[in-house]
């Protein structure tokens, strides 16, 4: 790689390589099934709650219990898919996608060899 | 709210106390510039997560959002949800990559993948812009609330906030700020829990009956209970979703929360133990604003002001008795107190963010190219933050009494069409480039400025040109825009190469930024 001193360097590590590694192509294609359909869901279940809500006022008036109508239960329930999803992504990042994250890691530093190698 | 009390002065007595030994045993530990600007990357991941929700839970939360959910009813609680569901992006996108990349800021991070100093230059101007907005706005509210609890005049309290505030940033640095929102943000919830639980008790806990009750003293009637009173506008409310949506992944001294913990593990449980602690409050402070709305008479609603700012502090005087029995004063006291100590808390996250951008990545990395000893950095960071928090004491001082409700949907619109686009087209866009950050930022910036004065919240004429509160509708796709037509016309080549080595480190965290060790406050490190 030329010298470049527009940008903060790092350990000497061929990082083009570490990008077309198989393990990194697979870290980020099994990041994707995770994060894409997560973000379809809770971007779709925001907006979309939002949206019924300053358009369709009236329809969410139904009262299920004394005071308690749909639309405090649909806002309820966007709490409750903000939670859902940020464990479901924790546990997905912690388990399978970390363990994946440590293979590549292992094959920059392997490539990377002795010496100043990458932590 | 009444004046001055024995209890008001006994618990501002307490605060302080509570504030100071927080403060001495904490900043012992500075004793490098990465103890100043992250805590040493040593935090652990609950206490992380519980201080970022600090970051978020400002007076505005305590006494804002329970106004408006009193006097709106369920557009009050709609308002407020975007943040949360803002920090979704944030643990998706942001959060650990940014750990994984960065050391102090987010132009740490940015600086592996762009043309250091100009990138530098550009995103200090939204951070610093962000910066100081969200915190002067607080100090008002302390000097407020200095008011209130103790019977200060409100110069008087806005200049002690601010040299409490400038205490806290000198000696102990992101430390002491750490430790501070944390304890902050405990007392908040715990305050807001108990207001809550009162309320409900009061309804023999069927949150039908509260709500039921709520709607039958409304003079909305049963409209109170649906959308529709105070987000009117679907344009307006989809804006303003985005604002919060996008907003809250580009909020600097969020994002500066990430490089004080260890690793990418604990800068994801942190926006784990922050989604829960926020979401908790938030449904807390649905029940007191409808509590409010059901149990105070229509005299005490009159008396809580236009935005009903003084809902909440009403309603507790009258849980605890009434303004006349002592029960009453101290409850009042209490909840000011600790509404106080948010405001502390809130401004000393935001004033360390500010002298970051202008002492860590303006001087010491842009002037002085990095040869800057840690003793002179940490000197010239105390230095900023004196100048920070003196504009901070006179914009409040000369701002008091303005209607600055606008300023919110300006430093959420400006996150999310500056630092947001250009974090994310950097982490996914091989042929982003230094050009299309600067195009982003400037388009960021200059069109929610404009858009912000054409409309309706500064605007003084009859009919705004623009008639959108909130610009990020427009402001957000325009800044995503400008940084694409800014890379394809200004390309750069090593910007392309170091692609590869910002996408695999931020993905994988290898060659992150270590813990430089820092003993716990008490006990044992996690």
């Amino acid at each position: 790689m030329p010298e470049d001193r527009d940008h903060a360097q790092a350990a000497p590590v061929d990082w083009d390589a570490a990008g077309r590694l198989p393990e990194y192509r697979e870290l980020r294609a099994m990041r994707n099934r995770v994060v894409v359909p997560i973000t379809v869901v809770y971007l779709a279940g925001y907006f979309g709650f939002l949206i019924v809500a300053v358009t369709a006022s009236s329809a969410l008036g139904g009262r299920v219990h004394g005071g308690l109508n749909v639309a405090y239960l649909l806002m309820c329930g966007v709490f409750v898919l903000v939670w859902v999803v940020a464990f479901i992504y924790i546990r997905a990042a912690n388990g399978r996608l970390d363990d994946q994250s440590a293979k590549v890691a292992a094959k920059i530093r392997e490539a990377a060899g002795p010496g100043e190698a990458p932590r | 709210m009444s004046g001055a009390t024995a209890f008001g002065i006994a618990i501002f007595a307490l605060i302080l106390l509570i504030s100071v030994y927080i403060l001495i045993r904490t900043s012992r530990r500075m004793t490098t510039v990465s103890h100043f600007w992250a805590a040493g990357h040593s935090v652990s991941a609950p206490r992380n997560g519980v201080a970022m929700s600090g970051d978020f839970l400002g007076a505005t939360t305590m006494l804002g959002s329970v106004g408006l959910i009193m006097l709106y009813g369920f557009d009050g609680g709609l308002y407020s949800l975007g943040w949360l569901v803002g920090f979704i992006t944030v643990l998706l996108f942001v959060g650990e990559r940014l750990r994984n990349v960065g050391r102090f800021t987010l132009s740490d991070a940015l600086a592996i993948r762009l043309r250091e100093n100009p990138m530098r230059i550009t995103i200090a101007v939204p951070t610093v812009i962000i910066s100081t907005f969200l915190m002067f706005v607080q100090v008002i509210a302390g000097g407020v609330l200095l008011n209130a609890l103790i019977g200060l005049a409100y110069p008087v309290g806005v200049v002690i906030t601010g040299l409490g505030i400038a205490a806290y940033v000198l000696s102990g640095g992101m430390i002491s700020v750490t430790w501070l929102q944390f304890v902050k943000a405990l007392i908040l919830l715990t305050v807001t829990a108990v207001v809550a639980f009162w309320a409900l008790v009061k309804f023999g806990f069927d949150p039908g009956r509260l709500l039921a009750d709520a709607a039958s003293r409304a003079p909305q009637g049963a409209a109170f209970l649906r959308p529709g009173l105070f987000l009117t506008s679907p344009v307006d409310t989809i804006s303003l979703g985005i604002a919060l949506v996008f907003g809250v992944g580009g909020l600097p001294h969020l994002l500066m929360r990430f490089f004080t913990v260890p690793d990418k593990r604990a800068a994801r449980a942190s926006v784990g133990w922050a989604v829960g602690v926020i979401g908790v409050v938030y449904l807390l402070t649905i029940v007191v604003g409808v509590g409010a709305r059901a149990l105070l008479t229509p005299a005490q609603i009159a008396a809580t002001g236009k935005g009903g700012n003084n809902a909440a502090p009403s309603l507790v005087q009258v849980l605890g008795g009434g303004p006349d029995s002592w029960g009453g004063q101290l409850f009042l006291a209490i909840f000011t107190a600790a509404a106080f100590a948010t405001v502390l808390a809130y401004v000393a996250g935001a004033v360390i963010t500010s002298s970051s951008a202008v002492s860590h990545d303006i001087f010491a990395r842009v002037m002085r190219r990095g040869r800057i000893t840690d003793r002179e950095e940490v000197r010239v960071a105390r230095i900023t933050s004196v100048v920070i928090v003196a504009v901070g004491i006179l914009l409040a001082l000369s701002l008091q009494g303005q209607n600055l409700a606008f300023l919110t949907g300006l430093v959420y619109a400006m996150a999310a069409s500056t630092n947001f686009p250009v974090l994310i087209l950097a982490m996914s866009w091989r042929r982003f480039s230094t050009g299309g950050a600067i195009a982003g930022v400037t388009a960021g910036v200059v069109s929610t400025t404009v858009l912000i004065i054409l409309g309706p919240g500064i605007w003084t004429g009859a009919h705004p040109p623009v008639d959108l509160t909130n610009p990020a509708i427009i402001s957000v796709p325009l800044g995503f825009l400008a940084c694409w037509l800014g890379s394809l016309i200004w390309p750069n080549e090593a910007d392309r190469r170091s692609f590869a080595q910002f996408s695999v480190r931020a993905a994988t965290g290898i060659d992150a930024e270590r813990a430089t060790g820092t003993e716990p406050l008490t006990g044992g490190t996690t």
